[in-house]
């Protein structure tokens, strides 16, 4: 997981001010993040069907059952059980998202993210982050420990999309935000002159 | 953003929220720092209060330390010049000896000057004094006694007196004691208790006391900066703020013994008059009390002009009563004058207790007739005085004071008619002679001869004066309770 974070700024003001003269310089716009986030949903869904090949029953392990547990029990995720992989499910559960959010201790929001929603996607996406494997044994350890070995440590999904690919997406988004702005300038300048 | 997915941020702005928060983070900030600031400007004045009151302090233990190390320094140089004719030079060289003393072995330099002063005096001469001063503080620390006691058992020993250096240094032997050769027992002391001065300044106790003393010197040192400011100082009052003063008051004395008798007599005086005047209050508690309450209530409602103007009216008609006639008569005059007595009452319950502190003030025998003509009864609610209207009490007082004018008037024309007839029915006894009496109406009077009662038969009623005055309260309490409410007036001249 990428600690650096790159804040872009003036995006809502530019946008707002550019509607007024230029509609489709911010449809260009919107569609830079948005094609830069499809790409991103798509890259981490294909990491979803990979990891469904990985067994003949489309899990990622032999004993991850497809359907979530008919008698869940009563400590395993407050009640609700071991959740079944249904990898169309998990693909489904892949979001790219624009949503502000809630605004962070460094007075920052998303403007771009992508989402692993499905409780099957979230426990593959992090499963060790906090817990690691013991020599010993225990419940967890030979997930984590099988986990880790065929699919690389936590952050798996949406994550190692976003650790790869951020750099390259902010880039194209930034240019096309200066691009923007340049617009917005181009036609300040123009009514500054009439 | 969904709740409980995992969240992978790609691009991230900043936010008009995070914006106002960062401000709102800010400002709360700055109000922080500010009372920061002021806990801090707060914290450092009391600090700076506490170090000027410390410093204060340290200055003045400076200077009273440079005064007495002066002093020590000027009486041990004193006493050189006096007792070994000592130069500038010698002196120097003892005190610097001193100050070397009392750094090696941590005493003094208080204790250490009169100590090689007296052994100077007793010796002859400084050096000598030196190695005797140098036993002596051996022997103070051997014997735990302080520099003076043991230079003064030296210096008895050197005059054949072992006694107490004995019992100081008990090791010395009575033989060596016996040969009373003063080098003798000084090598056979030296011998016990060399050393003891240097050991007791080594340890922590020692040390302590060096450390005690440095801190002294260094507030002598300190005050020997601040002494010559002291000294200007010093100078300057005795040469010319003194000087302006005592020529001031020489110029002005007798100015100013006038000036002060003048004060003590007024102040005399006015004790007196306070004197005689508590004594007058005293012993008219009841006119002040009675008057307390007349004004209290004259300025609660404000209008002391006026009422005082009414009262003069009061006082000028019963003044003229007394002069003419009392009780009944007044009681006649009431009800012949015109003016009902209901009013007349409303005006007294209105300002009873004034009236009847100005009747008792003119005539005290008029205290028990009125006293008992107005007593405290009715309503006990609502007494407060000050609570009175003051536009009823003026009208009341206007119009009590019009009714006993008439009433004056009617009394004297009674009086003149009376008279008149007096004098009618002495012509008619002249003339006829009879014994007979009638009074009857229609102008024929017939007057009795002496001795015999009287029956009077006149249209309407003839009451007695203990009856009018019986009316008159019964008056006063009714138009009261209509009018005003009680009046708290009565009850307070009920306590009096």
């Amino acid at each position: 997981m990428a600690d650096e974070v790159i804040v872009l700024s003036g995006i809502k003001e530019t946008l707002d001010a550019l509607k007024e003269f230029d509609k489709d310089a911010v449809k260009r716009f919107n569609k830079v993040i948005n094609t830069e986030l499809a790409g991103a949903e798509r890259d981490a869904k294909a990491l979803i069907a990979g990891v469904a090949g990985y067994n003949d029953d489309n899990t990622p392990m032999s004993g991850w059952r497809k359907a979530d547990a008919a008698k869940p029990s009563k400590t395993v995720r407050g009640g609700k059980g071991w959740p079944g992989w249904d990898t169309g499910v998990v693909q489904s559960g892949i979001k790219k998202t624009k949503v502000q959010g809630k605004v962070r201790g460094d007075y920052t929001t998303s403007a771009g993210a992508l989402l692993n929603k499905t409780a099957a996607g979230a426990i593959f996406e992090i499963a060790g982050r906090k817990t690691k494997p013991g020599f010993g044994g225990g419940s967890g350890s030979q997930f984590l420990r099988t986990l880790a070995n065929r699919f690389g440590k936590a952050s798996r999904v949406v994550w190692r999309v976003v650790d790869k690919d951020k750099d390259r997406i902010q880039a194209n988004v930034a240019r096309a935000l200066e691009q923007a702005k340049a617009d917005l300038q181009k036609h300040l300048q123009g009514e500054r002159a009439k | 953003m969904a709740i409980g997915a995992v969240v992978a941020r790609i691009l991230t702005q900043y936010s008009d929220k995070g914006s106002k928060a960062a401000q709102k983070d800010i400002k709360k900030l700055g109000a922080n720092i500010d009372k920061f600031a002021k806990k801090s400007a707060k914290a450092f004045g009391i600090a700076a209060v506490a170090s000027a009151a410390f410093a204060a302090k340290i200055g003045k233990d400076a200077v009273q330390a440079a005064i007495a190390d002066q002093k020590s320094q000027a009486l041990l140089a004193n006493s050189l010049r006096n007792t070994v004719g000592a130069s500038d030079a010698q002196i120097v060289s003892v005190e610097k000896n001193i100050t070397a003393l009392q750094k090696q072995f941590s005493v003094v330099d208080d204790e250490l000057r009169p100590a090689f002063g007296r052994l100077t005096a007793a010796f002859g001469s400084t050096a000598a004094a030196q190695e005797a001063l140098q036993i002596a503080l051996d022997v103070s620390a051997f014997a735990s006694v302080d520099l003076a006691t043991a230079s003064d058992a030296i210096i008895k020993a050197s005059q054949g007196q072992n006694k107490a250096l004995s019992k100081l240094v008990p090791g010395i032997g009575a033989a060596t004691l016996a040969t009373k050769d003063f080098g003798k027992i000084t090598d056979k002391v030296s011998k016990i208790v060399g050393g003891a001065a240097a050991t007791r300044a080594g340890t922590l106790e020692g040390k302590m006391a060096g450390l005690k003393i440095a801190f002294g010197e260094a507030m002598e040192t300190l005050g020997y900066a601040l002494l010559p400011v002291l000294e200007k100082f010093a100078t300057m009052l005795t040469t010319q703020i003194l000087p302006k003063v005592e020529a001031f008051v020489a110029l002005n004395k007798d100015k100013l013994a006038a000036g002060f008798a003048l004060a003590a007599d007024m102040a005399f005086k006015l004790l007196t008059s306070a004197i005689a005047f508590s004594d007058w209050c005293a012993n008219n508690m009841g006119i002040v009390k009675g008057m307390a309450v007349l004004i209290a209530g004259m300025f609660a409602v404000g209008r002391i002009a006026a009422f005082i103007i009414a009262i003069q009216g009061i006082i000028g008609v019963m003044k003229l009563l007394q002069k003419t006639a009392i009780g009944a008569a007044i009681a006649n005059a009431f009800a012949t004058s015109g003016v009902s007595i209901a009013l007349g009452a409303a005006a007294l319950a209105t300002v009873g207790l004034g009236a009847y502190t100005v009747s008792k003030m003119m005539n005290p025998e008029a205290e028990t007739t009125v006293s008992k003509g107005i007593s405290p009864r009715g309503n006990s609610k609502n007494r407060d005085f000050s609570v009175t209207p003051y536009t009823p009490v003026t009208n009341a007082l206007s119009k009590f004071t019009t009714g006993l004018n008439d009433a004056t008037k009617a009394t004297k024309d009674k009086a003149i008619n009376e008279a008149a007839a007096k004098k009618n029915l002495e012509r008619q006894k002249m003339l006829s002679g009879s014994t007979s009496l009638a009074i009857g109406q229609g102008g024929k009077l017939y007057m009795p001869n002496s001795g015999r009662n009287v029956i009077v038969n006149v249209a309407g009623s003839v009451s007695t004066e203990g009856d009018l005055v019986t009316a008159i309260v019964n008056g006063i309490e009714r138009t009261t309770r209509r009018s005003f409410g009680t009046v708290g007036a009565f009850d307070r001249m009920s306590a009096i």
